[in-house]
């Protein structure tokens, strides 16, 4: 039975995205009907005319030009027709596609062909190039393409219509809510469904990306790169989580893991060029924003920050192509104790220093810095203004700080804290010993806490059920070497396999999941970024760790 | 664009609206005991008055102010810089309206023909001519009066109720005796007025 609003719903969301809101979406359907997809172009990069190839299920290889909007007259002479050539007449060049392979080219638009474009092409397939005519994908086409994806879950109950709408219709300047998109991609994935068939889990991972995009749109419209970043962060979070929890087959999520990756660092792309441009620094358009400012920069930087680790990792040259020099004054604006998920923030900006580094204390300051502040905030005793646990996002954090909190948090926070253990670790695993030193006295008062899950693939839900919380204080006496020896021990065998398996995501699985940051994670995290630096990512003789490589 | 947060801002708006609004209120008592009435729809009210019935049309009067904030100083302003701002604003508007309201006021009790004129307005013989001018209504008898509210400066105040204190004994019977009197017709008068309410062939 035809799901008229779902189409509905679709169409509207067509309407009002653009092309780079509704790539990640077109390539996993391309996914779901069997293609591999090879190549997306980073946003604004014309390759060859090639947004995007693939290679069908038949070995057709595919090449893709997509637009956003209505393809009048105007714009197919003076845009479109000359990059359709170079769709069609310039071989694909690609290391999975033999040199010479023919390619069918095909014009993507969210929008519609006018009469005059149609019939022009109409006539240029019948004569110059009959030898390989361009197809057309138009508005109607893709919806009936998304809505067959999408049905793998059909929204049935009013509740989850409204749980979508909200997420559809939300205001795309802000974070999207992060409590409605893992609830919906809890249901879209068919989370608790221990016997649904492979095939099933399949098209729900499709379902799940084709939804979650849905879900962002609003963000992605606003070129709200940071709100993006965290949403599909989560998205690749719960698709591990099914992958996770029932040990589906490869074959079945990893080109739909790539396109999900690749669109985190599209949108950090983004980010980082807007942040070139200035528009990090001239932010501030409304009387508010002075009060606000520091706050959005300090998203905003993190996530920066997360992406240039994630290059890091991966061996990606472009890594370090923000030098410090412009780093340092971004760092400054966006440097916020706004409650322990920062400091999660902190410790990606620490690493990221560190592998430019600078043998200056003014780095190891951005561990002991939130340590002495922890300390103080956080004492058992009356009087502290403690830190918000990592359960709580900068969103609550700005309402605190504008006085604008819906109902009161009701927690104290006093006398424990889910980040002071993975400080004290990196400062032993940095040899910070005199600063250690002089805090261990207050450090004893406070105890450690974190979750650790009984089944790993909790560790990438929103909130996990099995497992426990631990709360540890440290020895009131301790041993230099054996703090070392601890600090420097990870249990690799903890940690989820699809964490291992792509540690590009370990820096956004730390800013979208700040509350599932370990001491282990973390320590898994420092080697990672140490071996990718060893492994020879660093830029010229700059970039050697300095005394701060302990292991 | 660099990440935002749209619905903290909105609430910040409505939070600072109440403020502000709370402010003009209590710095105008006066307007703080007048009903308050919103007109719906159409273009102008029209009304007639209770005493008279004579026909009128409410003539509304349009308060504002003008608060600047230039966009090189948004980088530095913070919440309380905006309110503080905002509240200096607002209880300009708020002067402004209480002294269009006391024109209002001397308007229509000129128009009443109840206007009493004194060269010493603390003096406790106004009071008595004050309330021999005015209507005062009783809720059912005699001796539950519906008195009149006194609005005066606080100093005006202080002094009526210092003269009155310094009154004699045989000064403040005498007082109380014509107060009584006027009250007396005043019933009259109320009670005529309660028994016109009626239904007649």
């Amino acid at each position: 039975m035809p799901n008229t609003f779902l189409e509905k719903t679709i169409e509207s969301w067509l309407i009002k995205t653009n092309e780079l809101g509704y790539t990640l979406p077109f390539a996993e359907v391309l996914v779901a009907q069997g293609h591999a997809v090879i190549h997306i172009s980073k946003q604004n990069a014309f390759e060859q005319g090639k947004d995007l190839i693939s290679i069908g299920p038949d070995g057709t290889v595919c090449g893709y030009q997509l637009k956003g909007g209505n393809i009048t007259d105007h714009l197919w002479t003076t845009v479109v027709w000359p990059e359709i050539e170079k769709l069609r007449g310039l071989p694909i060049i690609h290391p999975s596609i033999p040199a010479g392979t023919p390619h069918v080219s095909v014009l993507v638009t969210n929008g519609y062909i006018e009469d005059t474009v149609r019939r022009a092409i109409t006539d240029l397939n019948n004569t110059r190039w009959q030898d390989a005519p361009l197809q057309t994908i138009v508005r109607g086409q893709l919806v009936r393409q998304f809505v067959d994806a999408s049905s793998a879950f059909l929204p049935t109950k009013p509740a989850d219509y409204q749980a979508f709408l909200e997420l559809f219709f939300a205001d795309g300047r802000g974070f999207v809510n992060d409590e409605k998109l893992s609830r919906l991609l809890e249901d879209v994935l068919d989370l608790e469904n221990a016997t649904a068939a492979t095939e099933a889990r399949k098209r729900n991972i499709a379902a799940a990306i084709l939804f979650g995009s849905y879900a962002i749109s609003g963000a992605a419209a606003a070129q709200n790169y940071v709100a993006c970043i965290h949403a599909i962060a989560r998205i690749t979070g719960y698709v591990f989580c099914l992958v996770e929890r029932y040990a589906v087959p490869k074959k079945h999520w990893k080109d739909s893991i790539d396109l999900l990756l690749g669109a985190i660092a599209d949108h950090a792309h983004g980010l980082e060029s807007e942040m070139l441009a200035g528009r990090y620094d001239d932010l501030c358009r409304e009387i508010w924003d002075g009060s606000l400012a520091v706050f959005r920069r300090s998203a905003a930087f993190d996530a920066l920050t997360a992406y240039k680790l994630s290059q890091l990792i991966r061996s990606d040259a472009h890594w370090s192509s923000v030098p410090p020099e412009q780093l340092v004054p971004w760092h400054m604006k966006g440097l916020a104790l706004w409650g322990e998920a920062a400091v999660i923030g902190l410790v990606l900006r620490f690493l990221l220093f560190c592998a430019f580094a600078s043998k200056s204390e003014r780095i190891v300051d951005l561990l002991a810095g939130p340590l002495r502040e922890i300390l103080q905030a956080n004492t058992p005793e009356f009087g502290g203004q403690p830190l918000l646990s990592p359960y709580f996002d900068i969103e609550v954090a700005v309402r605190l700080a504008t006085g604008t909190l819906a109902e009161p948090i009701g927690e104290s926070f006093r006398g424990h804290s889910f980040t002071v253990g993975l400080l004290v670790d990196l400062l032993a695993r940095y040899d910070q010993r005199s600063a250690l030193a002089e805090l261990w006295p207050q450090i004893t008062y406070i105890s450690h806490a974190e979750y650790r899950p009984a089944e790993k693939w909790e560790w990438f839900r929103r909130r996990g059920k099995s497992g426990s919380e631990t709360s540890d204080y440290p020895p009131q006496t301790m041993s230099w070497a054996e703090l070392q020896r601890q600090a420097r021990t990870i249990d690799v065998d903890s940690l989820p396999s699809m964490l291992i398996e792509y540690p590009q995501f370990l820096p956004f699985f730390a800013i979208a999941y700040p509350h599932h940051v370990t001491r282990n994670f973390v320590r898994h995290l420092d080697e990672t970024v140490a071996r990718a630096i060893s492994a020879g990512a660093q830029v010229g003789d700059q970039q050697t760790r300095s005394q701060a490589t302990p292991r | 664009m660099i990440v935002d947060f749209p619905e903290v801002k909105k609430r910040i708006d409505k939070l600072v609206v109440r403020l502000v609004a709370d402010q003009i209120k209590s710095s105008v008592p006066l307007m703080k005991m007048v009903g308050v009435r919103h007109q719906h729809e159409g273009e102008v009210l029209d009304y007639n008055t209770m005493d008279s019935g004579d026909r009128k049309t409410m003539e509304y009067l349009q308060h504002s102010f003008n608060v600047s904030f230039d966009s090189t100083e948004f980088e530095t302003l913070t919440i309380p810089d905006v309110v503080t701002r905002l509240l200096n604003g607002a209880l300009e508007m708020a002067s402004s309206i209480e002294s269009s309201a006391l024109d209002a006021i001397n308007a229509a009790t000129d128009e009443a023909g109840n206007v009493v004129k004194s060269a010493d307005i603390a003096d406790p013989e106004t009071l008595l001519r004050l309330l021999e001018a005015v209507q005062v209504d009783f809720k059912g008898s005699r001796s539950q009066p519906d008195m009149p509210t006194l609005v005066a400066h606080p100093t005006t105040i202080a002094e009526l109720q210092r003269r009155i204190e310094a009154l004699t004994d045989e000064q403040r019977n005498d007082h109380l005796r014509r107060r009584d009197e006027i009250l007396d017709r005043k019933y009259a008068e109320y009670v005529s007025r309660e028994n016109n309410r009626k239904l007649v062939d």
